[in-house]
């Protein structure tokens, strides 16, 4: 019986070592495009991995036969849809950056969440993440493509760590969860943008309000006019044409790349064509 | 020689009589009866026919002007009834009080012949009332200084009959605008945006009825049309009976000169009239606009008004109610400190939220 009992637990012990990786590598990597094997998925995941073991944000890859099955016309809006759906992202504020790849039209999108993975992947390194793996995709060279993608992603975090630790010491991460962050460092790493916000927006409206307080102190006007004295049925109305004259268009082209925002804890990302 | 005024005294006591807005009457204080409008002027018919024929003659005019010169043509002199002493006026005062004695006095002739009111109005609210409004008005206004609403003197309070010209009229409008629809499609990245242009015209003929236009030139304008509307269906035919307690002038701007005011607002209105009838389009600019106004009716009416005038720190402050509706206007002062306590105090505010806010998001 005992003999038995430990065989088991020998085979579970087995069983679980083998699936494990696989899924890890499902949480990471979810190719339903099938565009990768399973040794390639299995490189790839140890640069995600350490992302998030490391540098506390993660590195997703998503491929997709159609994107618009997720009910949305827009890769990006697709692709945060995904991010939600699966709840990717490190810590409180779900950090991590997603390369999704849609086959039907070759569309893809990267979107970033969360305060610090928005501020390691601004907008010139989002730029450069996307034509090192475009440049592979181009000539449907996947594996390279996405090893681009989780190497330079990797690579990014490394170079903001060392950057990060050298200004604010070890304690960088603290400053993109403002959970953790003391008023005073709050408003410290404010951005500019707010700054002048703050300052100019409230006395501009305060000018505006107390003016109209000050026009309320004098109430008499001369009356300009006299709608008040046409009696029922006083209109009469004789002509009334409207005419149809001609025809203007005006065409407004939106790129369809999403700007990176970089300040907020939201998503913000891009997306295209490879 | 002064020329004839009026006295409305009691019947029973000959003390002095006053219309009284509540109810409509004129009383005396002294023994307390109240008669109807009508029958005094039927007892008063006699003296005020006699007076305004006196008036009109005003031969006595000539004595004082050359005491007075050129003032004389702007003066009349009168006799109270009561106490005999001689009264000098405005010309155009139609009904006053003798300083003297203080009973009200009305001057008949201002009123006979053609000049003669087709309407009044009679007073609704009391003296009591003007003060009340404007304790009223005072109130929720935060840039007033805390001082004026305990320090400030009521100088004087008086309700007068304003005259007014009420016009009716008809404005023909011609308007034509250019007007556009806009609609909107995506079409890959790029949005198509299509903008229909129209040629949108509207013509037609708006009838006014009773626009108001004060005749006396000693009023402000500004307060005079801030006070209405007025509710014509209190229009009563004119009786000298409603002034008594009062002051009243009669008109010194003439109809046609009057008419200009009216004939800008029904322009401006017949407009606004034309516009209101063109919609379903998101911009709508006028391009070309024609108005022609005639005046189809005129009447000369009496309006009821309190004028308050109050004094702080040296300077006068005027407010002007509608004697019938309560309708209050005016010009209060403005502590400089409270305004700008206020504008730091908002910046504050509104500053300390934004912060939060922006904080809060990131």
């Amino acid at each position: 019986m005992k003999k038995r009992f430990l065989t088991l637990l020998a085979v579970l012990c087995i069983v679980c070592c083998l699936t494990a990786p696989a899924l890890a590598a499902d949480t990471y990597i979810m190719d339903d495009a099938d565009l990768l094997s399973n040794e390639e998925e299995q490189t790839l995941l140890s640069d995600c991995m350490e992302a998030e073991t490391t540098y506390a944000c993660g590195v997703y890859i998503v491929t997709v036969e159609d994107f618009t099955v997720y009910g949305s016309n827009d890769p990006y809006e697709a692709a945060t849809k995904l991010y939600t759906q699966y709840d990717l992202g490190v810590g409180e504020n779900r950090d991590g950056i997603l390369l999704m790849l849609s086959m039907a039209e070759r569309d893809y999108s990267v979107v970033t969440h969360g305060y610090y993975a928005n501020a390691v992947f601004d907008n010139s390194t989002l730029d450069e993440i996307c034509s090192g793996f475009l440049s592979q995709f181009r000539f449907d060279d996947w594996y390279n493509g996405f090893a681009s993608f989780t190497e330079d992603c990797l690579a990014e975090l490394r170079v903001y760590e060392i950057n990060q630790k050298n200004y604010y010491g070890e304690d960088y991460q603290s400053y993109y969860n403002p959970g953790t962050l003391s008023l005073d460092e709050r408003l410290l790493h404010m951005p500019e943008s707010y700054w002048l916000v703050v300052l100019l927006v409230p006395p501009v409206i305060a000018l505006v309000v107390v003016l109209i307080m000050k026009r309320g102190m004098r109430t008499a006007g001369i009356a300009t006019r006299a709608g008040a004295y046409i009696p029922k049925g006083g209109v009469d109305l004789r002509v009334r044409q409207d005419a149809y004259t001609h025809t203007t268009t005006r065409v407004i082209h939106h790129e369809s790349n999403h700007g990176s925002g970089g300040g907020g804890g939201g998503f913000s990302g891009r997306s295209g064509k490879f | 020689m002064a020329t004839q005024v009026t006295n409305y005294q009691c019947p029973s006591c000959m003390a002095p009589l006053h219309f009284v807005g509540e109810s409509g009457r004129l009383e005396c204080d002294y023994c307390e009866s109240t008669y109807t409008v009508a029958e005094i002027e039927a007892l008063y018919a006699d003296a005020n026919n006699k007076a305004a024929q006196e008036e009109l003659s005003a031969d006595a005019q000539a004595q004082y002007h050359d005491q007075w010169g050129e003032d004389a043509k702007n003066m009349r002199a009168y006799s109270c009834p009561s106490c005999g002493a001689e009264l000098i006026c405005d010309v155009t005062t139609a009904a006053t009080s003798c300083p003297y004695c203080g009973n009200p006095t009305i001057v008949p002739g201002q009123f006979a012949g053609t000049r003669k009111p087709d309407y009044v109005i009679p007073f609704q609210l009391s003296k009591e009332d003007a003060v009340d409004a404007l304790r009223k008005h005072c109130k929720g206004k935060p840039l007033l200084p805390k001082a004026f609403k305990s320090e400030h003197h009521i100088q004087e309070l008086k309700g007068v009959y304003v005259p007014f010209w009420l016009f009716d009229g008809e404005a023909d409008a011609d308007v034509t605008f250019t007007a556009t629809r806009t609609h909107s499609h995506r079409r890959g990245d790029d949005e198509i945006i299509n903008t229909q242009h129209f040629r949108v015209r509207r013509a037609g003929t708006v009838r006014y009825k009773g626009v108001p236009v004060d005749g006396s030139s000693k009023m402000p304008d500004d307060y005079m049309d801030a006070i209405e509307p007025y509710d014509y269906e209190e229009l009563k035919p004119f009786a000298m009976a409603y002034l008594p307690g009062f002051l009243a002038d009669k008109f010194d701007v003439s109809a046609d000169s009057s008419f200009a005011r009216a004939k800008a607002r029904m322009g401006n209105s017949a407009l606004d009239s034309m516009a209101e009838t063109v919609f379903g389009y998101e911009t709508c600019i006028p391009v070309s606009q024609h108005t022609q106004v005639k005046n189809t009716n005129t009447c000369y009416v009496l309006m009821p008004v309190w004028m308050l005038s109050t004094r702080w720190k040296g300077k006068n402050y005027l407010f002007a109610m509608n004697g019938q509706t309560g309708k209050i206007v005016g010009e209060l002062p403005v502590s400089w400190g409270r305004f700008w306590g206020w504008f730091f105090g908002l910046t504050a505010g509104i500053g300390a939220a934004l912060l939060a806010i922006l904080l809060g998001s990131m």
